[in-house]
């Protein structure tokens, strides 16, 4: 297993350049939140490691992509403090790989609606953007399934 | 054991919930030290980027541009330069005329030199009022400095940090540009609506103006240069009262500003 912060950079990066080559026609997937969501419910790593990477992850991605800074990265630690709970409650019965893709998506889904609501003047504008990114998060979250669960919660 | 690490995670996730918030409210969007990382950051992560960067121009080249497009591209550029140096003599000698024999006018020192930007971000908050660009101050950018799609205003350097600049667009309802309207000469106070449409105040009741008519930057504000298209009218504002005696006309932008990739920024000397 690679040491977390070569992960999180490498994914990072990853988004970073997918961003630069697809702006400003498309909003490229929070793949960051998704894989560490991922990770979250896999339970190999350090929780509080996580917490830290999504951190700093999203206070890069507001100094990179000109958020308000502190404003992605509040939008990352919510969403895995959410993830955690609602993991946590969950019966182990429940603890299907649908659900955590319908949990770690949802997350994405309410990052990413937190941001329009936000920005309420931009709605219009990104709403073709918005269901692609949604789509293109979804399509990660069934690979990322497939990697990162398999034989964790089958 | 498993109970104190779930304990540290909350504690952890609540302190930097707080510290987050925190942040947003004490750096604020825009302000000095904000402007101060994002700029550090982007010389940093830039050259991470230029893979990216260089792989999109060649795309971009290889499906858009062949050598003929190429060149008639260097040619319109070329010509838009031309354009936009007899526009700002053609307005000098306007002003001269209508000056009518008083005491004339300083010429226009001519010598304009323009930069090529190209757009780095462009955050959907703030989409009808600030782009940044990978030009700053190392280049020779200052403030005030107006920036240009083609031969249209776009907007005008808002703050030129090291290596970036934030523009400010015609869209945005903190920039006032004083301007004219080509056909009639009648000199307005252009303001954007931060909604992709810019709003014409001041403008004398009883010369309606028509739809379509254009508007140019008027005399000079800091670096602004007279005589830079920046809109047409699209057509007289319903909420003006009978007792005003002004009209304002809603005024739709030349430059496409939803398809802004590149902009040149105007070196006045």
């Amino acid at each position: 297993m690679y040491p977390l912060w070569l992960v999180a950079a490498a994914w990072w990066m990853i988004q970073d350049i997918l961003q630069v080559l697809a702006a400003p026609i498309v909003v490229v997937p929070d793949m960051y939140i998704l894989m560490l969501g991922m990770s979250l419910i896999e339970g190999r790593r350090s929780n509080t490691s996580l917490l830290i990477a999504a951190f700093v992850g999203g206070l890069l991605w507001d100094a990179r992509w000109g958020s308000p800074l502190g404003f992605t990265a509040l939008s990352y630690v919510g969403s895995m403090v959410a993830i955690k709970a609602l993991w946590t409650i969950m019966s182990k019965a429940a603890r299907t790989p649908a659900v955590a893709i319908i949990l770690v998506f949802g997350a994405h889904l309410c990052i990413s609606a937190i941001g329009l609501i936000f920005y309420d003047d931009s709605t219009s504008l990104l709403s073709v953007p918005f269901v692609v990114k949604q789509i293109g998060a979804l399509l990660l979250c069934l690979c990322m399934r497939a990697h990162l669960l398999r034989g964790v919660t089958d | 054991m498993r109970g104190r690490k779930l304990s540290e995670f909350w504690q952890l996730g609540i302190a930097l919930v707080a510290f987050s918030v925190l942040l947003m409210a004490t750096v604020g969007y825009d302000s000095e030290i904000d402007l101060k990382i994002r700029d550090s950051f982007y010389q940093t992560v830039r050259y991470l980027e230029l893979p990216a960067v260089v792989l999109k121009d060649i795309t971009r080249g290889v499906l858009l541009i062949s050598e003929e497009k190429k060149s008639l591209l260097e040619t319109i550029d070329s010509l838009q330069r031309d354009n936009i140096a007899l526009r700002l003599q053609l307005n000098n000698l306007q002003s001269l005329q209508a000056l009518n024999g008083s005491t004339p006018a300083p010429a226009f020192k001519a010598g304009v030199k323009v930069l090529k930007a190209r757009i780095i971000y462009r955050h959907p908050g703030w989409w009808w009022r600030y782009i940044t660009v990978d030009r700053g101050s190392a280049d020779g950018v200052k403030r005030g400095m107006p920036v240009l799609s083609g031969k249209y205003v776009v907007g005008r350097i808002f703050v030129a940090e090291d290596r970036t600049s934030v523009v400010e667009l015609i869209t945005s309802p903190d920039l006032r540009i004083p301007v004219v309207v080509e056909e009639t000469r009648d000199i307005g106070v252009l303001s954007g609506n931060g909604k992709g449409k810019m709003t014409l105040s001041y403008m004398p009741k009883d010369v309606p103006l028509q739809h379509d008519m254009k508007v140019i930057t008027a005399f000079a504000m800091d670096n602004f240069v007279p005589g830079l298209l920046v809109g047409t009218i699209e057509g007289v504002q319903e909420e003006t009262t009978d007792e005003d005696d002004f009209s304002s006309y809603d005024v739709k932008p030349s430059a496409n500003l939803s398809q802004l990739r590149s902009v040149i920024i105007l070196e006045v000397m």
